[in-house]
């Protein structure tokens, strides 16, 4: 990961782009705007895509042939497959074919491109997933009470250990738990579990206690650090004085007041972190042997296999712009201020 | 004599800084008896607003506190200084409770009005939540927002400053306290709102019989509304007595200077009167209804001299999200050389962003906005940063307007450094020696070139800010609300730097304030605007005493002036007023 761990959650970078500028239109002017602008953006993805496609070496044909095949065989493919078309016209039915989920056919698995996804996607979403869930439940509450407990011993200790944990490489932290929770105290198997289904996954829950901390671990140093700062904002303003003045305590403050309205960023960030975390999946399901996108994407980049490359960097970025997308309506749907219309 | 609800002795405070401990209170007795309205008043730093914190123990954990201060709870006296964090909240909000300065962000932007005020209610009486929402939906009620019921589903920023002013207020309220401390809860509103807020709380207090401590550097408002007064500075009591005898015969010095550094409120008559017909209406703008602002007005000294500013049909837009919001309204102004023209009007009324395209910073999407004759949308390049030198501009915020890492000297030289004097560049040495002239003309020692701007106060900013705009002896100066971050004795200061300045250069003035005492006291002509339209204009004299308009009539009665007898008789005329246009407006 090469995020640095920010300063303000509540500043600038946070803030959704779309959020401030929605504030008149009222809540569904904003979604279908927000809607509209992120399948621009997916489209332009599938551009940068479709042009990746044709550098490859050799062009597609040479990527479906092998570098073995004769010219007189690429181009038959090229005239079989519309390669000779204009590129406007090939990219059109590239489109065409990638929204009906037609990807191509990988040169080794024996299996098109979208099957191979399919297969590993909702799996990679379960530890991901499952992360994530982890990881907030856990960086929440740290925030939150080093906010009020600033400055003092304990928040200095929780910051060292966030700082520790976002510093070190996933891989080493994943072989770390490893060796001191499997091959040290036994507790967890070393592998993830193996399967097709998610559900066969599930079913075998303590081999995906290693993964899924691994995983969450840098998402909680990271979260902890916005969910404190954005507390300690939040702590500092007005309405928190008018709370207190009120007769109400000062747990309650935190709790019924403070809470929501430092949350309110930070969820939102989740949203930005989808892709961080697929980066993070690369690592950890090739460390764990967890059948997933990021063992797929590992072992397609080993042996060049490209249209299951281009597959996963298609859906990669669909999910970081749906991510994206996500993260503007839920901080939307939290702060008032964004639903309905200003006066 | 009543009861005594809050009684203040030798209370002490002092801050633990990184520079030591810095003293905010020292040594202050005070007694609020029930019934009572105690306004302390003071200019910024006085420690007024410490003490009204220390009476709820809401001062930050970096104040040591020493003295007590008692609140009345029951027939018992109770320390607040001594008293654990649970005591003291079950002291606040049920005993005594408080008003805020800000009612922008005073309150939950994420959670309803109805919870917040409900909220107050349960944390002191055991009540279901239903009924605490129905009581916190008859608090609005007696805070006079309308629908109260739809109004308690509702967030804050769906609601005006003062109705949110109102809020907080019923949430003080909620427990029926025997002390509400309000600590400048008008400074944010406008003059017209503050008046109602003023109105609601002297009501609210009558009729509950609840002492109010009232925190204010306003003296019209202090004389609004107290019955004693206690004048604070340097973080003691100066003096402490019954509104008449302090504001009308003041017996400490530093009294009479704040009262004498407070701008004259245009004349009570003005108030006292409807809206005059009788004012003869000036020749030349009788037959033509469109413009009330004729530029052939007689200005005394000053008709016949050159147009510096000239403002025809001008409307301007902002773009909200692809929709154009109208700011101001084919509007119509005139700043002739020598003259200053005070533009005022309420928050939102569109007076800065006249500025702004007086600046050149906005363009006009219908009019024209001409400098010098010259139309500054239609100039272009090197002939366009000619014309805009030929402008200065002082803004409100003197600490934000000036770059905190360039010496004073380097921030006054920038505009010579780049428009240089008359087509030609500058020597160092010439800029110098003319920061050193400028800072002469605003009074300020030719050392401060060579300090940064944390070094000074507010007041010496805003004169820092002065000579950088008049570097370049510009004939126009546009002044947006210089003075309205300062303290009254510091305003004075620098309105008097400003009015010899103005005398010796003769440029021409356009002076944007919400504050119709300094632009009475400075002004040659008058312009009223409101929701962007212009209302009324002519020579400020006439138009302060004698107005042609309802609205400005309504304006002119809502400002305060620190004359407690004569300030009852603007209040008595403004609800006069307001309640005539109401019943106007019913028929």
């Amino acid at each position: 990961m090469t995020t640095a761990i920010p300063a303000s959650p509540a500043g600038s970078g946070v803030a959704a782009p779309g959020l401030a500028t929605s504030q008149r239109g009222g809540f569904g002017r904003f979604l279908v705007r927000r809607v509209l602008q992120a399948l621009a953006v997916i489209l332009v993805v599938s551009v940068i895509v479709f042009a990746l496609l044709h550098a490859l070496p050799g062009g597609p044909a040479r990527g479906v042939l092998g570098q073995q095949a004769t010219p007189e065989q690429v181009a038959a493919f090229e005239a079989a497959n519309g390669l000779d078309q204009p590129v406007v016209l090939q990219y059109l039915s590239f489109l065409g074919r990638s929204l009906t989920g037609d990807l191509g056919e990988s040169y080794l698995l024996n299996q098109s491109v979208a099957d191979a996804i399919g297969l590993r996607l909702p799996k990679t979403l379960l530890l991901t997933g499952l992360s994530l869930v982890a990881a907030v439940i856990i960086a929440v509450p740290v925030g939150v009470y080093q906010a009020v407990r600033r400055n003092r011993a304990v928040d200095y200790w929780l910051s060292t250990l966030a700082i520790v944990a976002y510093s070190t490489p996933t891989f080493f932290l994943g072989m770390l738990l490893i060796l001191l929770l499997s091959q040290g105290a036994g507790l967890f198997p070393a592998a993830a579990p193996q399967g097709n289904g998610v559900l066969e996954v599930l079913s075998q829950p303590a081999g995906l206690v290693l993964p899924v901390l691994t995983g969450a671990v840098p998402i909680v140093a990271t979260f902890s650090r916005y969910m404190r700062s954005s507390t300690l904002d939040n702590l500092g303003e007005d309405y928190v004085r008018t709370a207190r003045a009120k007769g109400t305590a000062y747990r309650d403050v935190v709790v019924r007041h403070v809470l929501r309205n430092s949350l309110t960023p930070v969820v939102a960030m989740l949203g930005y972190y989808l892709p961080v975390m697929f980066g993070g999946a690369l690592v950890v399901e090739q460390l764990f042997n967890y059948p997933g996108m990021g063992l797929l994407f590992w072992s397609a980049a080993q042996s060049s296999d490209f249209p299951v490359l281009l597959g996963c960097v298609l859906v990669i970025s669909v999910a970081t712009v749906m991510g994206s997308l996500l993260a503007d309506v839920v901080q939307a749907l939290l702060d008032p201020r964004t639903r309905g219309g200003l006066r | 004599m009543s009861e005594v609800v809050l009684r203040i002795r030798d209370l002490n405070v002092t801050f633990a800084t990184d520079a030591g401990e810095v003293p905010a209170v020292r040594g202050i007795d005070l007694e609020v008896r029930r019934g009572r309205v105690v306004a302390l008043v003071g200019e910024s730093g006085s420690g007024k607003s410490v003490t009204s914190l220390s009476v709820l123990g809401l001062l930050p954990s970096t104040a040591r506190i020493t003295g007590s201060v008692a609140l009345a709870d029951g027939g018992t006296l109770r320390d607040v200084v001594t008293a654990a964090e649970d005591q003291l909240v079950d002291l606040r909000g049920r005993v005594a409770s408080m008003v805020f300065q800000e009612p922008m962000t005073a309150l939950n932007p994420t959670m309803t009005l109805g919870d917040q005020v409900a909220e107050a209610v349960m944390n002191h009486e055991r009540v279901p939540r239903a009924v605490a929402r129905e009581r916190a939906v008859g608090l609005l009620r007696s805070v006079g927002i309308p629908d109260p019921e739809s109004r308690a589903r509702q967030y804050p920023h769906e609601l005006s400053g003062g109705q949110r002013q109102r809020v907080v207020i019923a949430i003080a309220l909620a427990c029926e306290p025997r002390l509400i401390v309000a600590d400048e809860p008008t400074t944010a509103l406008d003059a017209t709102v503050q008046a109602e807020i003023l109105d609601l709380l002297r009501e609210l207090v009558a009729e509950r019989d609840t002492a109010l401590l009232l925190v204010t550097h306003n003296m019209g408002v202090v004389a609004d509304i107290a019955d004693e007064v206690a004048v604070m500075s340097g973080g003691r009591i100066v003096e402490h007595g019954l509104v008449e005898q302090v504001l009308l015969d003041p017996a400490h010095e530093y009294t009479r200077t704040l009262l004498d550094a407070v701008p004259a409120a245009p004349p009570a008559s003005a108030a006292t009167r409807a809206p005059s017909l009788s004012r003869p209406v000036p020749t030349g703008s009788t037959g033509s209804t469109g413009s009330i602002n004729d530029p052939e007005i007689s200005t005394g000294s000053a008709s016949g001299r050159e147009v510096v500013l000239d403002l025809r049909g001008v409307s301007l837009d902002y773009r909200v999200q692809g929709r154009h919001v109208r700011a101001v309204e084919s509007l119509d102004l005139t700043v002739r050389a020598g003259e200053m023209l005070g533009l005022v009007g309420e928050s939102g009324s569109g007076k800065s962003t006249a500025g702004r395209a007086c600046l050149g910073l906005l363009a006009p999407s219908e009019g024209e906005v001409l400098l010098l004759g010259a139309s500054v949308a239609r100039a272009r390049g090197r002939a366009r940063r000619r014309l805009l030198a030929d402008v200065g501009v002082v803004f409100q915020d003197p600490g934000g307007s000036l770059d905190p890492r360039k010496v004073v000297g380097e921030s006054i030289a920038e505009p010579l450094a780049i428009h240089g004097r008359d087509g030609r560049r500058l020597s160092a040495t010439e800029r110098r020696a003319r920061v050193g002239e400028l800072l002469d003309a605003v009074r300020l020692p030719a050392g401060a070139a060579r300090r940064y701007p944390h070094e000074f106060s507010g007041g010496q900013r805003q004169r820092i800010g002065l000579a950088r705009a008049l570097a370049l002896r510009p004939r126009l100066l546009v002044a947006d609300e210089p003075t309205s971050a300062l303290d009254v004795s510091v305003q004075a200061e620098v309105l008097q730097v400003l009015r010899d300045l103005h005398a010796e250069l003769g440029f021409g003035c356009l002076f944007i304030s919400h504050d119709l005492g300094v632009v009475h006291e400075l002004t040659d002509r008058v312009a009223v605007l409101r929701s962007g339209r212009l209302v009324e204009s002519g020579p400020t004299a006439e138009v302060f005493s004698a107005p042609r308009e309802q609205y400005t009539a309504e304006l002119l009665a809502s400002v305060p002036t620190p004359d407690p007898g004569a300030q009852r008789e603007r209040r008595e005329a403004r609800l006069r007023l307001v309640s005539g246009a109401a019943s106007g407006a019913a028929r």
